[in-house]
């Protein structure tokens, strides 16, 4: 990330009427990017497993109407 | 034949056949006639007795010209020098005027004055809308009220218009007691406004602050906010992390166990339930990541009692949000906000990570 992608904290005063953005101070930008990082492969994960979960399901369903029946009853999509 | 005397002040006439007597037939009556001469200098309570029809006379005491407008029998004193000359609107003197002259319009029962080069209707006109003034007295600035309308109109100078953009300003709990139906009210503590029906104070939802556009924003505050009981808080987001989710903190408040929240979620092909029952913000609904363009994430929250002193507030929030065709997040999240015991000012969202692009408007009501 770039220097002109540090991002702000945005403050609105409703008493004043002022907006301020303040800049993320150094430490707070790594520890953003830190988070963001992990944020992201955490979500490809959980992406990845629940892709191949309900692959699982839907190969089951596929030979067992009664697992597809409970599996759609309990909000899986097939 | 015998003397006789004028009828009006009584001046002495020898007869035609005797002898003029200069003391008695000139003398005399050259006197009474200077003794008249101008006004007759008096007071309110020392008019002439002796008076005749016409006879003008000035009361030093009130400072006005009396005139006789009876007899000299029976006198009718009527001050004059009060008294405006009657016009018409439509129909102005022209001739002789000088600058401060006053006249009455009988035909609008209102007053003009000339001033050196105008004439300017100097009173408030109570018309209806159908008989508004016109006329070469109408001047920018004349004000009138209409009956029928039971409004206040200004002349412009090329027509007439409403100039009272004022509520009356007063505090929740000092509203007027004189209230009528239509009033409208601006509370200085809520920051709300509110329109008097007859008999309650109708307020509605409107926004405490100007909607915030933001970008890259790691967080967006809004503080001094006022004690009012409910905030929605309104947003369309999309974040630099996929489906990340949203928080709110009160005042700041980023203590672990002071935010309880449990949700249902629709993601993609399923239906689930999570919770926290101690967590460090409210979860109020997940965020679109950038992935795919133009996608962004919206949601409404709903904050019961935030003008409770005790510590707590209920959130009920919903919140939709698509990642890709594919991929999204539908929630459907409570939350209880169990924080310290005081009046609360500020409210604080926060992806939970990545930043936040958009933007978000608080609205307050009663």
């Amino acid at each position: 990330m770039t220097e002109e992608q540090r991002p702000v904290h945005v403050s609105f005063d409703c008493s004043t009427g002022e907006r301020v953005d303040t800049p993320l101070t150094d430490e707070e930008w790594e520890e953003h990017k830190a988070r963001e990082s992990a944020a992201e492969e955490e979500h490809l994960r959980r992406t990845r497993d629940r892709e191949a979960a309900l692959a699982v399901v839907q190969t089951k369903a596929a030979q067992d109407p009664a697992f597809a029946a409970l599996a759609t009853l309990t909000g899986v999509t097939l | 034949m015998a003397d006789s005397n004028t009828p009006n002040i009584g001046l002495l006439i020898a007869d035609t056949a005797d002898v003029v007597q200069y003391p008695a037939h000139i003398g005399n009556n050259l006197t009474t006639i200077d003794g008249l001469m101008g006004a007759v200098d008096c007071t309110s309570v020392t008019r002439p007795t002796n008076t005749y029809k016409g006879q003008i006379i000035y009361e030093h005491d009130t400072g006005r010209y009396v005139q006789n407008t009876g007899t000299k029998a029976a006198p009718v004193w009527s001050y004059m020098s009060h008294q405006a000359l009657v016009e018409n609107s439509s129909a102005l003197p022209t001739g002789g005027l000088t600058a401060g002259e006053l006249i009455y319009l009988s035909d609008l029962g209102a007053l003009a004055y000339y001033s050196g080069s105008a004439w300017h209707y100097c009173t408030l006109i109570v018309c209806s809308s159908t008989t508004r003034p016109t006329g070469a007295a109408l001047q920018t600035g004349t004000f009138i009220y209409e009956t029928d309308t039971q409004t206040l109109l200004v002349w412009t100078g090329s027509g007439w218009a409403h100039r009272s953009f004022n509520n009356f300003v007063c505090t929740s709990s000092t509203h007027p007691s004189w209230a009528f139906q239509g009033l409208e009210i601006y509370e200085t503590d809520t920051g709300l406004a509110a329109v008097y029906s007859g008999s309650n104070y109708l307020y509605g939802l409107q926004q405490l602050a100007p909607t915030q556009s933001v970008s890259a924003a790691a967080n967006v505050t809004f503080s001094g906010l006022p004690a009012v009981n409910r905030l929605l808080v309104v947003w369309r987001l999309r974040s630099s992390t996929s489906g990340t989710p949203l928080g709110l903190q009160i005042d700041g408040d980023s203590t672990s166990g002071h935010y309880i929240w449990a949700k249902m979620t629709a993601r993609a092909a399923a239906t689930s339930a999570s919770g926290n029952t101690g967590d460090v913000n409210a979860q109020i609904g997940t965020v679109a990541g950038s992935s795919t363009a133009n996608y962004f994430s919206s949601g409404e929250t709903f904050i019961n009692g935030w003008n409770s002193t005790n510590g707590y507030c209920n959130m009920d929030s919903v919140s939709s949000c698509w990642d890709t065709t594919s991929s999204y997040w539908i929630d459907k999240m409570g939350s209880l906000y169990v924080g310290t015991a005081a009046a609360h000012t500020s409210l604080k969202i926060a992806p939970g990570s990545g930043t936040l692009t958009g933007e978000v408007t608080v609205y307050g009501g009663p």
